[in-house]
């Protein structure tokens, strides 16, 4: 499937000089940018660490990137090559992430501009990559698959709503088409979904690549993506196609909370030796990502059940077993890093957490605290995201779990026992 | 003052910063330069027009919007933007689909941009959160769809 695609839009490319010429100048932006995001890079890498451990770091990055390609032999051949030449490597690796992404997170201020170059990219490759209907659309419509050939069957006749109760008509049928996209354009997707499914008109509408490319571009932004640059190649390989890009590709869903419902048994007392107690302990795991980058953690006893957090689970939080973090999402991997205590009794950084978007909540200081402790370790959870079905991306598995030393700079993973796969719960008042 | 007559010929006196909210009438007045002349908006009634000059003279000292309300718009502003529906708002479209499709078209014509996504999103907010059946009820759509058409966009339609 992506071969074809792949070759359609290439072979797309080669028709058109004026896409080739694009294409040609779109990357020297990119070389040039990254040359400027590697000047920086070098910046970050600690001035006492040794060439030595830095061309074990070299080998080690590249075995990251393998990985994540999944070439795995590759990767471990270059992985071993790392800690022969360093044994902290994996350490030191981590520790530069760390530093890397606090810096990112500096910077992403910044990084919201390039999302009006995407969207001028992804007109100018659609006016050449995409077949424009019969019926006067605002814009083309790319399809794939069995849809196309549904709608192809309801182009071919002028569409129209048509009246349930023929005594009166359908007003919707006075505006122009252009103007119903307009008002489409303020659905979240779920409301574009189904009114999608009220008629044929309907259908053909909200196909409109207008109102995905909106969705996609407002949804699409770091920490949801490394980068703009990255999701480009990835929207060309689905031709343009912002709907299924936006159903097929990765993202976290901030419009809820992510919880796993764990179970483990504790032997009790037993009062004789002829009857065994056992206990049935249930606790909840909770993730609420935002969209700046913080993400709330939180581990929960039977005492306080969701019903009872959902509702408080915010910045604003004070609780045992409460931290807060950072988190961007590579391909399907959820990396979340800088996880603190956030139960009141150590003090937190004074928001260092600042990005694209303000903060949904005031994020509070740690003026009030009693006393100026600080906490000893941060936490790392690294987490699989999986859709089912397609495009809810409403499943993670934990991967990895690491306490990290704040004075030491070790890693250690942490043994999880009774751990579930953690489920998208849609909140209605989280939605912003 | 300008002078504006609607399509069903009547006359409007109106203060020149509130009918400049309207491009077209603005460009209008910039081509035939000072002058006392009425300007004709041949797509607009009295009925709707009564409604677009309410919303132009209550907010006819809020910020031009920008160019583009997507792209380059602050984080901030655009946080503000998603809140921004005023009470009064709510109020004002607060009318028949009729009235509420007329002044969408009228605000087009007109080329009154936040008139027309104020009143685009009061009509997304119908749609907003219903059910497929619900849709079709408010707006007396039928289901056209043979069953198995009908099955397939289920089966291809992705809920969140």
């Amino acid at each position: 499937m992506s071969s074809s695609r792949a070759a359609a839009s290439s072979a797309a490319k080669e028709e058109n000089p004026e896409l080739a010429r694009f294409r040609a100048e779109w990357l020297a932006e990119l070389q040039s940018r990254r040359a400027a995001a590697a000047l920086n890079d070098g910046k970050i890498v600690h001035p006492q660490a040794s060439t030595k451990l830095q061309k074990a770091l070299n080998v080690y990055r590249r075995a990251v990137e393998l990985e994540q390609q999944s070439e795995l032999d590759e990767a471990l051949l270059l992985y071993r090559q790392a800690f022969r030449m360093d044994d902290n490597v994996d350490r030191a690796y981590r520790r530069e992430e760390m530093l890397k992404s606090i810096l990112r997170e500096q910077q992403a201020i910044q990084a919201t501009k390039p999302a009006e170059e995407v969207e001028d990219l992804a007109a100018s490759f659609q006016s050449s990559v995409t077949i424009k209907p019969k019926s006067g659309q605002s814009g083309p419509i790319m399809l794939s698959g069995t849809l196309a050939k549904l709608v192809q069957g309801f182009m071919e006749t002028e569409l129209n709503f048509k009246p349930e109760n023929e005594n009166e008509p359908v007003l919707l049928n006075m505006l122009p088409e252009e103007l119903l996209v307009v008002i489409l354009g303020n659905l979240d997707p779920t409301s574009i979904e189904r009114f999608a499914a009220v008629s044929k008109k309907a259908r053909v509408l909200t196909l409109d690549p207008g109102i995905w490319r909106k969705l996609v571009r407002r949804t699409y932004q770091p920490p949801q993506i490394p980068d703009y640059e990255s999701i480009v190649p990835v929207i060309e390989g689905f031709l343009w196609n912002f709907r299924r890009f936006y159903i097929e590709h990765p993202r976290l869903r901030l419009d809820g909370v992510y919880i796993a419902t764990c179970h483990y048994v504790r032997p009790g007392l037993s009062e004789n030796s002829w009857v065994n107690t056992s206990h049935l302990i249930t606790y909840h795991r909770y993730l609420r990502f935002y969209p700046n980058g913080q993400v709330l953690s939180l581990l929960a006893n039977e005492e306080h059940p969701p019903q009872q957090i959902i509702p408080i689970l915010k910045p604003t939080l004070r609780m045992n077993g409460l931290f807060f973090g950072q988190w961007k999402l590579i391909g399907t991997t959820v990396h979340i890093t800088n996880l603190i205590d956030a139960s009141g009794r150590f003090a937190l950084p004074v928001s260092g957490i600042t990005g694209p978007n303000p903060p949904p909540e005031p994020y509070s200081s740690s003026a009030s605290l009693p006393n100026g402790e600080k906490a000893k370790y941060t936490f790392l959870m690294t987490l699989n995201l999986r859709s089912r079905p397609l495009g809810r991306w409403n499943r993670m598995d934990i991967q990895a779990y690491e306490s990290l030393n704040i004075d030491t700079g070790d890693i250690n993973p942490i043994m999880l026992k009774h751990e579930r796969p953690f489920w998208f719960s849609k909140v209605r008042s989280y939605a912003h | 003052m300008v002078i504006l007559i609607t399509s069903d010929n009547v006359k409007y006196v109106v203060e020149k910063d509130v009918a400049e909210l309207s491009v077209l009438v603005k460009n209008m007045l910039e081509d035939i330069g000072p002058s006392d002349e009425p300007i004709p908006l041949h797509n607009v009634t009295s009925t709707v027009f009564n409604k677009v000059l309410e919303y132009c003279i209550y907010h006819r000292n809020d910020p031009p919007p920008s160019d583009d309300d997507e792209g380059c718009a602050s984080p901030l502003h655009k946080y503000l933007a998603s809140h921004i529906c005023s009470e009064w708002d709510q109020r004002f479209f607060d009318v028949d689909q009729a009235l509420l499709f007329d002044i969408i078209l009228a605000a087009n014509y007109l080329d009154i941009k936040t008139l027309l996504d104020d009143a685009c999103k009061a009509v997304a907010h119908l749609i907003q959160g219903k059910s497929t059946e619900e849709i079709r009820g408010i707006f007396n759509i039928v289901n056209d769809f043979t069953p198995e058409e009908e099955a397939r966009v289920k089966k291809e339609n992705v809920s969140s």
